[in-house]
């Protein structure tokens, strides 16, 4: 079952050099209870598009295309009042520096609860701390830790009861925005692992927006590629990873480091944002792809669909995918 | 091969402790252990990893070879001259032969000074050449940093720089001076992976053509696995293991290394834990002397990890680990 489908949506940035492209034309499904991970290099618009899900842009971004259904209802039709009610009760947001999201001067408890009855207004005092005890049982910070004030916690905890605030008014959305980038690897795995445990658990859908690709390869069902503002990759976490079509998903597949040593002969690209495109009316990639051809420099690609799950924005996607 | 074996820095029994400061309501003060007896040596052209979690003490020790900090017992050496000693002209030149990379390229730039300018201040403080030797300098510099050519990037400032790009002009800041030994403390780890590697490349570079050592700070065992010949791991303050850098990953033999390695997300594939080591709830810290992972360590034995600190112990040739069941 479709809980979000977004379509066409473009967004722009006005600066005092003009407009900027920050996103243009993604679309793309989450089915209620998976996970699609959304991977590119910083400055590709994936965070953009988490705040524009949230109608949380900053006043300079406008929307200029396309549509955000959120259980069958235009999110970008409704007011600010409406919009209101659907923010953190049905969707909710992880955010990326857990260190700065919590209020240092309140209670980690109070800040939860705060949550819980500013969205259900006539639950009681006792009921909203019963919840809030639950939910931390579900992240797993100890009871006894819930008086304690946020620079009492470690940077671990901080990020799991940024989660369980997320998870306060059961959402059936979660957008995590790079829940991990600021962990070591050790508080990571185990950041993910509570994912994981919680997502089953609540048949949570979650949008996981990451760098990180082996991250997002660890936690999500599906996985969209973008760069420079355009989804380039989408499908089946094992038909991307496993078939790797598009160029810059390669790159990017290649670029990870693993604990074999064997990729010394692999080139880097160069760093890539949305100003680097020359013409907008041709591949976002172009500039750097290895595998262009002629017809990469006459005409803008179109999407290809190799399997009912997996979709590649490239023009010379059936010969890579063919060898 | 003789040169190569040859020590560059050594690090004998360093203690450093962090006091929070007193004030008028509070006069207690909290001691925040971050180096306990640690002993290392760094050879003359290799690249060195440090692999250790946050607040691991990694980076106080990358400090303290530099001297930006003063242990607070135990010596550290320079080519076997104690550096605790230095003073005036002796320190100034001791200062121009290691150098560092910072963590963040946003903020380990002057906003205000140009690529040129930061390139060359070094040159300028250290009295080096005159303005057109010098400009040869930030010009060879920039070239080996993959700033091609130096005349476009000279008079850029940082904000007009991607973050790759700054750092590579850190980079270039360290190496103008030709100095022998470089502490990157995690030059990469707010960069992305595609630009990471370009970083790594650089540093192979410099170590290769220009024959730096260099000290490499991480917490991504694949970086350090990547780019080094040894690595050493760091958990609270304590040397948990060295080595060379193909036999701690492949074999590693202290519970920690292992769970780091576990934590490393396998790319792909549902994950694949080899080892086990971590407790998934921790043990009850225990006063007095313990082996500095017990409170985490799946495999610990009560009555032998909990009342003895294990020591730095040699188990192959080049292969040391402290840790009682290895």
């Amino acid at each position: 079952m479709t809980l979000l489908e977004v379509k066409d949506l473009s967004v722009v940035y006005q600066t005092r050099k003009g407009f900027i492209t920050a996103l243009n034309n993604i679309s793309f499904e989450l089915n209620r209870g998976n996970t699609l991970g959304l991977v590119g290099e910083s400055g590709c618009g994936k965070s953009t598009l988490g705040m524009a899900l949230m109608r949380l842009l900053p006043e300079n971004a406008s929307i200029i295309k396309g549509n955000l259904f959120f259980e069958n209802q235009d999110l970008l039709k409704l007011t600010d009042d409406e919009i209101r009610q659907i923010r953190w009760k049905k969707i909710s947001m992880i955010f990326q520096a857990a260190m700065n999201a919590l209020n240092p001067v309140h209670r980690v408890a109070d800040q939860i609860m705060e949550a819980i009855t500013t969205h259900n207004s006539s639950l009681l005092r006792e009921a909203a701390i019963k919840q809030t005890e639950k939910l931390f049982d579900l992240v797993n910070i100890p009871k006894r830790r819930m008086t304690e004030y946020p620079h009492q916690y470690s940077g671990g905890m901080k990020q799991r009861a940024v989660i369980a605030m997320a998870l306060a008014c059961r959402p059936s959305l979660i957008i995590a925005d790079e829940p991990t980038t600021a962990l070591d690897v050790i508080l990571q795995n185990q950041i993910l692992e509570s994912i994981k445990l919680f997502q089953k658990k609540l048949n949570l859908a979650i949008l996981f927006i990451s760098h990180d690709i082996a991250v997002v390869a660890d936690i999500c069902h599906d996985i969209g590629v973008m760069y420079a503002g355009e989804l380039v990759e989408y499908g089946d976490r094992e038909k991307v990873l496993g078939s790797q079509v598009h160029p810059y998903t390669k790159t990017l597949i290649s670029s990870y480091l693993t604990l074999i040593r064997d990729s010394r002969s692999l080139k880097p690209v160069q760093d890539s944002t949305t100003s680097h495109i020359s013409n907008p009316d041709l591949c976002c990639f172009l500039n750097y792809c290895p595998n262009s051809e002629k017809i990469c420099r006459k005409q803008k690609p179109v999407w290809v669909e190799l399997a009912p799950d997996h979709r590649v924005f490239c023009l010379l996607a059936n010969k890579i995918y063919n060898g | 091969m003789k040169a190569i074996n040859k020590l560059i820095v050594e690090l004998d029994h360093i203690r450093k402790v962090y006091r929070s400061k007193q004030t008028f309501f509070r006069s207690d003060q909290k001691k925040i252990i971050a180096l306990e007896c640690l002993s290392m040596k760094i050879k003359r052209g290799e690249i060195l990893g440090l692999v250790g979690e946050s607040g691991s003490g990694k980076t106080t020790i990358g400090r303290l070879i530099v001297k930006l900090e003063n242990p607070d017992t135990g010596k550290i050496y320079l080519d076997d001259k104690d550096i605790s000693l230095l003073k005036g002209n002796a320190l100034k030149n001791f200062r121009s032969r290691l150098q560092m990379i910072f963590q963040d390229p946003y903020q380990s730039l002057n906003p205000q000074l140009s690529v040129f300018d930061t390139v060359a201040e070094p040159l300028i403080i250290h009295k080096i050449g005159d303005s057109k030797s010098r400009q040869n300098q930030v010009n060879q510099s920039l070239e080996l940093v993959d700033l091609k050519p130096p005349g476009n990037f000279l008079d850029s400032y940082p904000h007009q720089l991607s973050g790759g790009q700054r750092q590579r002009v850190a980079i270039a800041r360290a190496i103008v001076l030709k100095p022998e030994f470089i502490v990157a403390d995690e030059p990469t780890s707010m960069l992305d992976a595609t630009v990471q590697l370009q970083i790594f490349d650089i540093l192979l570079e410099l170590k290769n053509k220009l024959n730096i050592t260099i000290l490499f700070i991480t917490h991504s065992i694949t970086a350090a696995r990547y780019l080094c010949d040894r690595i050493a791991v760091i958990y609270r303050g304590h040397l948990m293991e060295q080595g060379p850098a193909q036999d701690v990953m492949t074999n590693p033999k202290h519970p920690y290394t292992k769970a780091l390695i576990d934590a490393h997300p396998k790319f792909g594939y549902a994950n694949k834990k080899q080892y086990k080591t971590l407790l998934k709830t921790q043990r009850e810290p225990v006063n007095g002397e313990c082996c500095p992972f017990f409170i985490r360590c799946e495999i610990a034995k009560i009555g032998v990890c909990d009342i003895k600190t294990p020591e730095l112990k040699k188990k192959h040739k080049h292969h040391s680990v402290a840790c009682f069941f290895s």
